[in-house]
């Protein structure tokens, strides 16, 4: 599936500049050429997607409801319906079973050397 | 005393003065120190002067010079580091107020470096809080303020090494240190009109450094010419033994060359949709292919591989900030943020998923083969730093500046080095950039091709009216 990042990926890039709302923010949809001030249009989404969403919106509302005022929780659904096409996007895309992640674990031995047990005999006591 | 001509000469200027015993590190010293005291806090520019151990290096420095131990081209030289490096007596506050009086016990590796090398620190440059960490909505995003643009005080810097924007191009410092994870170096240097460089991922070992990704922060310097960021790199880059993902000493390691290369530079053909593209920037930024023509490059049209890089980006920062900043969230302390994106941000990101986060990386790894086959037939990829010039300080940067950023996307995800110098201005006066990406390890592919520019223009020698 060619998934074309000019219709999911347009991001609200100084939003995320060094930032972790990148996730978020991208489901900022076509923003450009919008009249300063005006909130982006709402995505259309899938059911699938809808549901996805709300279950998101619904596990920080049940873990961390009471923070939040009324505004913030219009923000929280906003930010996370809006980043859905993101995903979607993000998951579209062809990857074969063989492709692995970029980022590697490395096993990990320590390199100082630890000083050998010491036995210590009282004297007289039998070795 | 030291007229302000001085403060805005280049570390390779100010270093021959120095090296000569014709300027001297201690009076140098103190007039940055006077100028940021003043003018600084006009703009927001510092967290913390850090005057007794300015003075205390640029004394030693001053001394070790005359005695004719001369360390090299930073020594007796003054600069500002983001508040994000550790730097031991003073606070680190990492822009924020739940970290507002944090210290730590050591310097950071960079500050050491530098210190090493006889550099003088200034002071902590203010930053966007956690460096954006938890995402944000004004330029306002900061323990100080927002910071102002040398060029039109109403403007911001651009984030989130704002503070380090705003002392190089008011003459502050000679150069400062900034962190990029993504944009946050490249943005501040195109906003402020200045030359900003973005190593290699792992090339500066980030031991001592705020954390916000694990596998994208970055390190690097932001000076007046592309000269100086080559010269400052050649001190930062070294393996770092308490960053696990510092590149082992020989890939780290980074000679700085001066050589002349015969570059074929790529122009990006769709770094920027032409919706988002100012006609201002535009304009510089023909202008600028055109210097580099004549100059001796080859110019070639290029695009970026079609995909969903900016989202696997994105998610990485995402989800490794949730989880670098886990307990300030958990705790409710991100309430204490001052930008009411930042006060939620980090909730949205812990509901991203392990198998989204692990799937962006395995993304990571197509994105990194089919970019690097793109070096195959340039040097380095060119375009504007960014579509438009500094905007207002009460700017809303989720609805009203919202565009794609694939050259920057891609570019950090992948650890490529960049450039971006000064191409220009608009007709407001306000300065636009253009940036060089290169090859992974290649990062003097990009200091050549700023500083083949840079032999032909004047737009780095431009002074803001401070």
């Amino acid at each position: 599936m060619n998934v074309s990042r000019r219709d999911f990926t347009i991001t609200a890039a100084l939003a995320l500049l060094s930032s972790g709302a990148a996730g978020v923010a991208s489901a900022e949809n076509p923003p450009a050429a919008k009249p300063a001030g005006e909130a982006p249009a709402a995505p259309t989404l899938s059911p699938a997607l809808q549901a996805e969403a709300e279950a998101r919106i619904q596990w920080i509302l049940a873990k961390y409801g009471s923070r939040f005022s009324d505004e913030q929780k219009a923000d929280l659904r906003r930010i996370i319906t809006g980043s859905m096409g993101g995903f979607e996007a993000l998951r579209a895309y062809p990857l074969d079973n063989s492709v692995e992640p970029a980022t590697i674990f490395r096993p990990y031995r320590s390199t100082k050397r630890r000083p050998s047990k010491i036995v210590t005999h009282e004297r007289g006591e039998k070795s | 005393m030291i007229g302000e001509e001085v403060l805005y000469l280049t570390v390779s200027e100010l270093a021959s003065r120095i090296k000569a015993r014709k300027l001297s590190p201690v009076e140098l010293t103190e007039a940055y120190l006077d100028r940021s005291a003043k003018v600084g806090a006009r703009l927001n520019a510092y967290v913390t002067l850090t005057r007794d151990r300015a003075l205390a290096e640029a004394r030693a420095a001053e001394q070790e010079i005359a005695a004719g131990k001369y360390r090299g081209p930073l020594h007796g030289i003054p600069y500002a580091a983001k508040d994000l490096l550790a730097v031991r007596g003073y606070p680190t506050t990492w822009g924020a107020k739940p970290y507002a009086t944090q210290t730590f016990d050591e310097d950071a590796n960079v500050i050491r470096r530098l210190h090493d090398a006889g550099a003088v620190l200034l002071g902590k440059a203010a930053m966007i809080e956690l460096a954006g960490g938890m995402g944000y909505r004004y330029g306002t995003a900061s323990l100080t303020g927002g910071a102002k643009n040398p060029w039109n005080e109403t403007c911001w810097t651009c984030g989130s090494s704002s503070g380090s924007g705003a002392i190089v191009a008011a003459g502050l410092a000679a150069f400062a240190i900034g962190t990029e994870t993504w944009g946050s170096i490249i943005c501040p240097s195109a906003y402020c009109g200045i030359s900003g460089l973005r190593p290699t991922f792992g090339r500066v070992g980030r031991s001592g450094a705020m954390a916000l990704s694990y596998s994208m922060d970055k390190i690097g310097p932001m000076a007046r010419s592309a000269d100086d960021c080559g010269l400052i790199l050649a001190t930062l880059a070294a393996h770092d033994e308490k960053d696990r993902h510092s590149l082992p000493a020989s890939d780290a390691a980074f000679g700085y060359s001066r050589e002349p290369r015969k570059l074929r530079i790529g122009r990006v053909t769709n770094a920027w949709t032409a919706d988002v593209l100012k006609p201002d920037v535009a304009r510089t930024t023909d202008a600028a292919f055109d210097v580099l023509r004549r100059a001796g490059a080859t110019i070639v049209d290029v695009q970026l591989p079609d995909g969903p890089w900016e989202m696997a980006a994105g998610v990485t920062i995402s989800v490794e900030g949730a989880s670098a900043f886990d307990t300030l969230i958990d705790s409710g302390r991100v309430a204490e943020l001052s930008d009411p994106g930042s006060r939620i941000g980090g909730y949205v990101s812990q509901t991203i998923s392990g198998a989204d986060y692990t799937r962006a990386q395995r993304l990571r790894t197509i994105i990194q083969q089919k970019i690097d086959a793109l070096f195959d037939s340039v040097d380095v990829l060119a375009a504007a730093s960014l579509p438009i010039a500094a905007t207002p300080m009460e700017t809303n940067l989720e609805t009203d500046l919202a565009f794609s950023d694939p050259l920057g996307g891609i570019g950090n995800f992948t650890g490529l080095p960049a450039i971006s110098v000064p191409s220009g201005f608009t007709e407001r006066k306000l300065p636009t950039g253009i940036q060089f990406v290169g090859r992974v390890f290649d990062d003097n592919a990009v200091l050549a091709a700023a500083n083949l520019f840079q032999s032909k223009t004047e737009w780095h020698r431009q002074k803001p009216p401070v």
